[in-house]
């Protein structure tokens, strides 16, 4: 471990991975508990269509992807609210569209194969300085905002309707909680990648689901879950030389059997 | 005293009208009945006292100082596993007063405290409301919505998913909160049950049909109508249940 922690590169895996993964544990539970999951998976296709046009314009694709993720996942919400389109549909649609353009934009610029495949699986072991502050940064005023709001936010996730006669601004709730996750979604690509980064936000909240009694706790479980399978994800790829990304979801994977099986021995 | 008064109100879903011209008021101490067949606008009038409907013409006049609490209908499709405690349920009452980052307070613990109490779940508190039976998980929606102390308790069909002994424990546990002073609108099927307690009934089928005292609305023949439409299923072809 030590061994490890004397590799700058390796710090910095250390940093960003954990803040990433807190930051995906944090809004897992609100969306898993939604039947929002998967529109982490349709974020994260919507980041592999934006990093194909960052690749190709030349600019930065975290910084490029971050308000275009966003407005995309403004998008699904808006197409389940005027559309009358079911939002695991409009997640699909959403997905499916960018996947789509990311892949025409690829076979149009050829010369970024190898950047693409990066942002796919995931870097962390190559992220930049300038990355790790970005990170920082964004996960800090999102874990803040996630504490200002988390009232709100459990009862908009416990009974929406509840909440309206509560006079809690439920829809911009709503935006509020997709933009969060759009933006956990462009900062985690480089921690897994595109395919797997919705592991990232579900993993952690269904193992959470499995051990716990009260809505704060899920949050402390899930974050405990996120922080083990990033350390130990990492670690075990340095020591292995295994892809960082795959493995911190198998971390998740193994751990999500145990508290299963916990809950079974339990009841 | 007047605590709220509804007037000419009309809710349409585009071309469909589902309330019509309707005008009530409530007064303070009123334990009021409101019944009706399915689809007569029961839960919408509720939803539009509430403010939950934005398709609505006419007035609905409240002081601000009247506070609504609100039970909505229990529903099998409530998730049986979703992590809350009992105590974070109840303190979800008292949301809507709070400023952010909406902090629960030591005056909030004592009222959520004195609450779990009032409602005798004081013991269940730590416990996964998903656990619970039925009953148990009415009482405890039911002490979210008293924690904030409502003057007017607005209850959707509470007690349909209960079983007969434990809903009548609940209409006991209601005409105690109604004695104490706090006024009741209860939408039901059930007012044959609720007829000792209510003081007023209100029959909508889409408009106000019958609004005033129990006793007039029990010996006319309205009564008569609501019961035979609700129990006679001798021209149903099929299990109409």
């Amino acid at each position: 471990m030590i061994e490890m922690l004397q590799h700058d590169f390796m710090v910095r895996a250390f940093i960003v991975g954990s803040l990433i993964g807190i930051s995906a544990a944090l809004l897992g539970p609100f969306l898993v508990l939604r039947r929002y999951a998967m529109i982490g998976d349709g974020l994260a296709h919507v980041s592999f269509a934006s990093v194909s046009i960052a690749l190709i314009l030349g600019t930065q694709p975290v910084i490029f992807s971050i308000p275009l993720v966003i407005l995309a996942s403004f998008g699904i919400l808006k197409l389940t609210e005027t559309a009358n389109v079911y939002a695991d549909a409009a997640i699909g649609l959403m997905g499916s569209f960018a996947v789509a353009l990311g892949v025409l934009l690829a076979s149009l610029g050829k010369g970024f194969s190898v950047d693409l495949y990066s942002y796919l699986f995931g870097s962390i072991l190559v992220i930049k300085q300038q990355e790790v502050w970005l990170t920082v940064i964004l996960t800090i005023v999102m874990l803040a905002l996630i504490a200002m709001f988390y009232r709100d936010l459990f009862a908009l996730t416990y009974d929406e309707e509840y909440a309206q006669t509560q006079k809690l601004p439920t829809r911009q709730l709503n935006y509020f909680i997709s933009g969060l996750t759009a933006v956990t979604i462009v900062l985690g690509i480089r921690v897994v990648g595109t395919m797997l980064i919705s592991s990232m936000i579900i993993f952690p909240a269904v193992t959470a689901l499995q051990l716990a009694k009260s809505f704060r706790m899920t949050f402390v479980y899930s974050s405990l879950v996120a922080l083990i399978s990033v350390i130990t994800g990492i670690s075990l790829s340095y020591i292995f030389n295994l892809p960082t990304g795959a493995s911190i979801v198998m971390i998740n994977a193994v751990l999500f059997v145990l508290a299963f099986v916990t809950r079974k021995i339990r009841a | 005293m007047k605590q709220l008064s509804v007037n000419n109100l009309d809710v349409n879903y585009g071309r469909y009208t589902v309330l019509e011209d309707i005008s009530f008021t409530v007064e303070k101490g009123d334990f009021i009945g409101i019944v009706g067949p399915n689809g007569s606008g029961k839960t919408t009038l509720i939803k539009t006292i509430l403010g939950l409907e934005s398709q609505m013409n006419g007035t609905i006049e409240k002081d601000p100082s009247v506070r609504l609490g609100y039970l909505p209908q229990m529903t099998a499709k409530r998730d049986r596993t979703f992590p809350a405690s009992v105590y974070e349920i109840v303190a979800l009452g008292l949301l809507g007063d709070k400023h952010y980052p909406k902090r629960i307070t030591r005056k909030d613990k004592a009222l959520i405290k004195q609450t779990l109490s009032e409602m005798e779940i004081d013991n269940l508190k730590h416990k996964r409301i998903g656990d619970l039976s039925g009953g148990q998980q009415q009482r405890v929606l039911l002490a979210r919505s008293l924690v904030s102390r409502p003057d007017i308790l607005i209850l959707d069909e509470p007690t349909s998913a209960l079983d007969p002994s434990i809903r009548d424990n609940y209409y006991q546990l209601l005409a105690r909160l109604n004695q104490q002073g706090m006024t009741v609108l209860f939408v039901t099927h059930d007012i044959a049950s609720i007829g000792s307690l209510v003081n007023k009934v209100m029959y909508l089928d889409r408009e106000l049909v019958f609004f005033g005292d129990y006793e007039v609305f029990a010996h006319s023949d309205k009564m008569t109508a609501y019961f035979g439409r609700v129990t006679d299923h001798s021209d149903c072809e099929v299990d109409c249940d």
